[in-house]
């Protein structure tokens, strides 16, 4: 009978494919109920095709088919539960009834009640006679189509996007399956006496199989197309298979063999490059959700950061006020005369308390910067004048050191431009700060010119340490310092020059040092557009 | 006698400001919160007004748009100072027609005392007087 042998090879197959896509899934009570299934679709398969064979042993056969077929609707029905709740109580009534009247009616298939015998109805194949209790095997596989479906209804009506899909899935398959057995195992069977459509039984199962398959266990995956390649495989190396079986010749014979073999071998290949292409996808996939939730994280605590910074700045520029506020009326005399010897401790506090200020301030902008909160308040000015009031405010500063402070102005005076006077006078004060600070004698002088490009360029020299060609590339990086700095100095933070950067950048220019090596100075250049662009996301005009 | 109010939770720096404006020979009044302070700028009529921004329940701002819609007040220069750092608030501040927005930690007392001098004088412009901070 090739078709029966046909079908079953073809059930076979299909559920072992099934099966080995199923198995690599998660563990789990639905998986285990699959691989039960699968198993029991094998045994019927199997059975099914040996009922079908004329021998003294087929009545047994056909009783068995029944069992089978019992037992298989009861597991699909228990996954159907099993999924739809998330578990399975079998205290539960209604999986209950339907359980015992499907176990009573896997018993009764066993007797003689079900299937009295087979007859051979005009000398035909040997169809099976029914039994009184035909009717009670008719319910068991009637009550658990209907409970299982009514169950998958009641699901579809609450579930939402993916689950929702996933119990369609399920539902359609449940549905085809039933709507194929039902007539041809049971109505034709039972009421035409006609077997014909018997042996592709357990072959009908396996729409159920497969979209049960894709929708509890892959669907979130995605890799529908390693289940279509494996199953289209499976499918060409057993139709070839089988062919190997009806030649015609030798040659013929030999033929098919190599081309089985040869297809066998080019279908292994293909599974597995589908299947790691997919492995990649969703490994990538895996990947990218985590590394959104990391984001989401990081963002998070880069916020709480942010906020920390601000809010613990703040407090801590309270004191520093009170600290800075006093020392500077106890010097200037305020709270009566003082001596000098009091005057120059206090001078002391009063500076030590201005570097605490501007590492307050740096935090502060740092913070600011990092979180792109930072903006451009863009308003006409006058270079020169913000050069020369920059160096009004830190003038003291280089005559504590001796050292010269001057301002060579531009032969012809600069136009007015637009930058954010605040951020250009912090750019000149880090500049000048660093000079005082990494000069031991000699001068510190800022020239200022229009350049053809449209450009001002403001110089910012020195006769100090001077640095090394790698200490420049690395100087506006944050927290970093050039090694004279290192060595002579512990008070920076190494935020001046990046934030000097930064607010550069901002104005859409230019920030870089040269120098010409060690104790030859340095000279620090900016440059600034003379126009500003109309449109700047992190500017207000 | 010139009169100044300070508005300031803090009451160190309050005393602090305090101190120094009366050795300029300033009166000195002092409030604690924005509601203090707009009463006792209504009862006394000061000269000039020194504002912190960032007060106890309330913040200076408030004070200054109640200030800017009492007839009776409105034109009393006001300096609003904070450690509060942040350009809308200046630009606030400034909008509302405080004379400067400074940086508590940038500025000394006597720098203070000078900016209130400016701001009280009357051919004041408030464009030459916007902070350096």
């Amino acid at each position: 009978m090739p078709i029966a042998f046909s079908s079953t090879l073809l059930t076979i197959t299909l559920t072992l494919t099934l099966l080995g896509i199923v198995s690599r899934g998660e563990h789990g009570r639905n998986r285990n109920l699959f691989l039960f299934a699968g198993v029991a679709i094998l045994f019927w398969s199997f059975i099914n095709y040996l009922s079908l064979q004329i021998s003294p042993y087929q009545l047994y056969f056909v009783r068995l088919v029944l069992f089978f077929a019992v037992l298989l609707k009861w597991v699909f029905f228990l996954l159907v539960y099993s999924f739809a709740e998330g578990q399975l109580s079998l205290k539960k009534p209604i999986i209950l009834f339907p359980s015992i009247l499907a176990l009573v009616a896997m018993i009764a298939t066993q007797s003689p009640y079900v299937f009295r015998g087979l007859a051979r109805i005009d000398g035909g194949i040997p169809t099976p006679v029914v039994g009184p209790l035909i009717g009670l095997f008719a319910a068991a596989i009637f009550s658990l189509f209907i409970f299982g479906g009514i169950k998958l209804i009641r699901e579809l009506k609450k579930a939402q996007e993916v689950r929702k899909k996933q119990l369609m899935y399920l539902g359609i398959g449940y549905l085809i399956m039933f709507l194929l057995l039902i007539p041809t195992q049971f109505i034709t069977v039972a009421i035409f006496q006609n077997t014909s459509f018997i042996q592709f039984g357990p072959l009908f199962t396996i729409p159920f199989l497969f979209l049960a398959a894709y929708a509890i266990f892959r669907y979130r995956l995605l890799d529908i197309k390693v289940i279509a390649t494996e199953i289209l495989t499976a499918l060409l190396v057993a139709i070839l298979f089988l062919n190997i079986f009806s030649p015609e010749n030798l040659s013929q014979t030999i033929f098919n063999l190599f081309l089985f073999i040869g297809t066998a071998t080019l279908g292994y290949f293909l599974v597995k490059a589908v299947r790691q292409e997919v492995r990649q996808r969703e490994q990538l996939e895996t990947l990218t959700q985590k590394l959104e939730v990391a984001n989401v994280e990081l963002k998070k605590l880069d916020a709480a950061k942010s906020e920390f910074i601000s809010i613990a700045s703040h407090q801590l520029r309270a004191p520093l006020t009170a600290i800075k506020g006093y020392a500077s009326m106890l010097i200037e005399g305020s709270y009566g005369k003082i001596s000098q010897k009091a005057i120059k401790v206090l001078s002391n506090v009063y500076d030590s308390n201005e570097r605490l200020i501007k590492l307050v301030n740096d935090l502060l902008s740092l913070s600011r910067i990092e979180s792109g909160k930072i903006t451009v308040d863009l308003a006409p000015a006058n270079i020169e004048q913000i050069i020369e009031s920059t160096i009004g405010a830190i003038q003291i500063k280089a005559q504590q050191k001796n050292l010269q402070l001057l301002f060579e102005k531009p032969q012809k005076p600069l136009p007015q431009i637009l930058v954010d006077e605040e951020k250009i006078r912090n750019v000149l004060i880090n500049l000048i700060d660093n000079a005082i600070r990494y000069t031991a004698t000699g001068s510190i002088t800022l020239k200022a010119k229009q350049q053809e490009n449209e450009r001002v360029h403001i110089a910012v020299a020195d006769t100090g340490d001077g640095m090394t060609q790698s200490e420049v590339k690395t100087l506006f990086q944050s927290f970093s310092r050039g090694t004279a700095g290192m060595k002579s100095w512990t008070e920076g933070a190494g935020l001046g020059l990046y934030i000097a950067d930064q607010f550069v950048r901002l104005h859409n220019g230019k920030i870089w040092a040269e120098s010409a090596g060690k104790g030859k100075g340095s000279t620090f250049h900016i440059e600034l557009p003379l126009n500003q662009p109309q449109e700047s996301p992190r500017m207000n005009t | 006698m010139r009169k100044i109010l300070i508005i300031e939770d803090e009451q160190m720096l309050a005393n602090m400001y305090r101190d120094k404006l009366e050795r300029e020979g300033l009166e000195v009044l002092t409030a604690a919160t924005s509601e203090e302070g707009f009463q006792k700028a209504k009862a006394e009529k000061p000269d000039a007004i020194l504002l912190d921004i960032i007060l106890q329940n309330t913040n200076g701002l408030s004070f200054l748009w109640k200030k800017q819609d009492d007839p009776d007040i409105a034109s009393i220069p006001v300096i609003a100072f904070s450690n509060f750092e942040d350009p809308k608030v200046k630009r606030e501040a400034l909008t509302l027609g405080a004379c400067a927005y400074l940086l508590k930690t940038s500025h000394t007392p006597k720098d203070i005392v000078s900016q209130l001098k400016s701001c009280m004088l009357p051919e004041n412009n408030p464009n030459e007087n916007n902070p350096n901070n």
